[in-house]
């Protein structure tokens, strides 16, 4: 099987990015061409860049975003469909600081369906639970004064019914 | 970020050589839970509640003063109330008034569309849709383009005068007079008791609510079904 790196032909030409802790990466520039931020930059600079300097992404971050973007490189085929999909579920099964910071990456380079992804990963972790469920997963503190909670209850109840 | 560059510098090393997936369990052990608000701003928090169903946003709203003011924004709720009325048969009137939050008016919507006690304004800002049951003898039956199965159906429209009329062509209408009046009749302060549509002194008509928020009324003899006008400029139905 042809792999599946080179899907197009204009796809080989590389691109060098460096992270927010100056470490450097050379990737296709297909796959870097999938952040937004990054091809604007690309067409802004032409041929002439260097190294496109991404200060708000670590290195760390930046092969995690980078992995789904080789992924994504090409159009899915349908026979892929299935075989993607739980390729993007595995994707974003991480643990929580890294969610955050792979989403605010995704945010910064603007890489829409990432965003939309992890978006998704977040909102399922706040599904169906309960105000003390979604303070537990998240370790945030109740500030609400009874009065107040009671007052949303009354005005929502068709929601905690 | 979620970590300082020391910190992490020193959380990568102490895994330097931990196989990737036992470095994944460790960090889920040892991790730090944290709000997502807080880490990752206002816009892709609402970004997140987006992608929920209404009931879950307003769980959350419960969460924190923070979730709260995004939970409640009105960029979230009018597309939720959007999704709410697609669809739906008639637009509650107080889901208009000028001046209340989106969410507000989403909660009002939902109560409206769980009401069965029907007022007169339900009766009058709607057309119905008329039909006779098997019951009737078929001399009826035989008037009725729903049972012949061919023409529009006969229609009755309520008038806030307590009146109600036909079409004008319409052959089981003898022109007549016609009234209406709706009992309710309560047991207690809350629990209604009785419930019905009186129209002349025919058989009390029994009140249903349909999943698509549209109304029906039937005795033994005939049905009513409100006709879906969920376009009507400034809504239907009471203001309270």
């Amino acid at each position: 099987m042809a792999s599946s790196t080179s899907g197009s032909s204009s796809s080989s030409k590389v691109v060098k990015i460096r992270s927010s802790d100056n470490e450097n990466f050379e990737v296709e520039e297909a796959a870097a061409a999938r952040s937004e931020t990054i091809k604007k930059l690309l067409e802004d600079v032409g041929d002439d860049a260097d190294v496109i300097p991404l200060p708000n992404v670590d290195a760390k971050t930046l092969v995690k975003v980078m992995e789904w973007c080789k992924k994504h490189m090409d159009d899915v085929d349908e026979l892929n469909k299935e075989e993607m999909k739980t390729w993007d579920a595995e994707f974003v099964d991480m643990d929580q600081s890294c969610l955050y910071n792979v989403l605010l990456a995704a945010n910064f380079l603007n890489i829409k369906e990432l965003l939309d992804q992890l978006t998704q990963k977040v909102a399922d972790m706040i599904k169906g639970k309960s105000p003390e469920e979604i303070r537990a997963t998240f370790n945030i503190k109740n500030d609400f004064t009874p009065e107040e909670e009671a007052e949303i209850r009354k005005q929502n109840a068709w929601a905690f019914e | 970020m979620a970590l300082s560059e020391s910190q992490k510098k020193q959380r990568e090393k102490q895994k330097k050589r931990k196989r990737e997936r036992g470095q994944k369990e460790e960090d889920e052990e040892k991790e730090v839970l944290r709000d997502p608000l807080e880490v990752l701003g206002t816009d892709i928090m609402l970004r997140i509640l987006c992608n929920l169903d209404a009931r879950s946003v307003a769980l959350s709203l419960l969460v924190s003063r923070g979730w709260h003011s995004v939970a409640s924004s009105d960029r979230l709720w009018s597309s939720k109330c959007e999704e709410l009325w697609l669809g739906k048969a008639h637009i509650p009137r107080l889901s208009h008034i000028r001046g209340l939050s989106k969410l507000a008016i989403y909660s009002l919507s939902v109560i409206d569309g769980k009401r069965t006690r029907i007022m007169k304004d339900d009766l009058c800002d709607h057309v119905w849709e008329f039909h006779f049951n098997k019951a009737v003898p078929e001399y009826w039956l035989n008037l009725d383009p729903y049972w012949r199965g061919s023409g529009p159906l006969m229609r009755r429209y309520f008038h806030p005068d307590g009146s109600q009329t036909a079409d004008p062509g319409d052959k089981v209408w003898g022109g007549h007079e016609s009234c209406f009046s709706i009992v309710t009749s309560f047991i207690g302060e809350r629990t209604i008791r009785e419930h019905y549509v009186r129209i002349n002194r025919w058989p009390r008509m029994f009140v249903f609510r349909k999943q698509d928020w549209s109304w029906g009324m039937y005795n033994h003899l005939c049905c009513y079904s409100s006709i879906p006008d969920a376009d009507k400029e400034g809504g239907t139905g009471p203001l309270f």
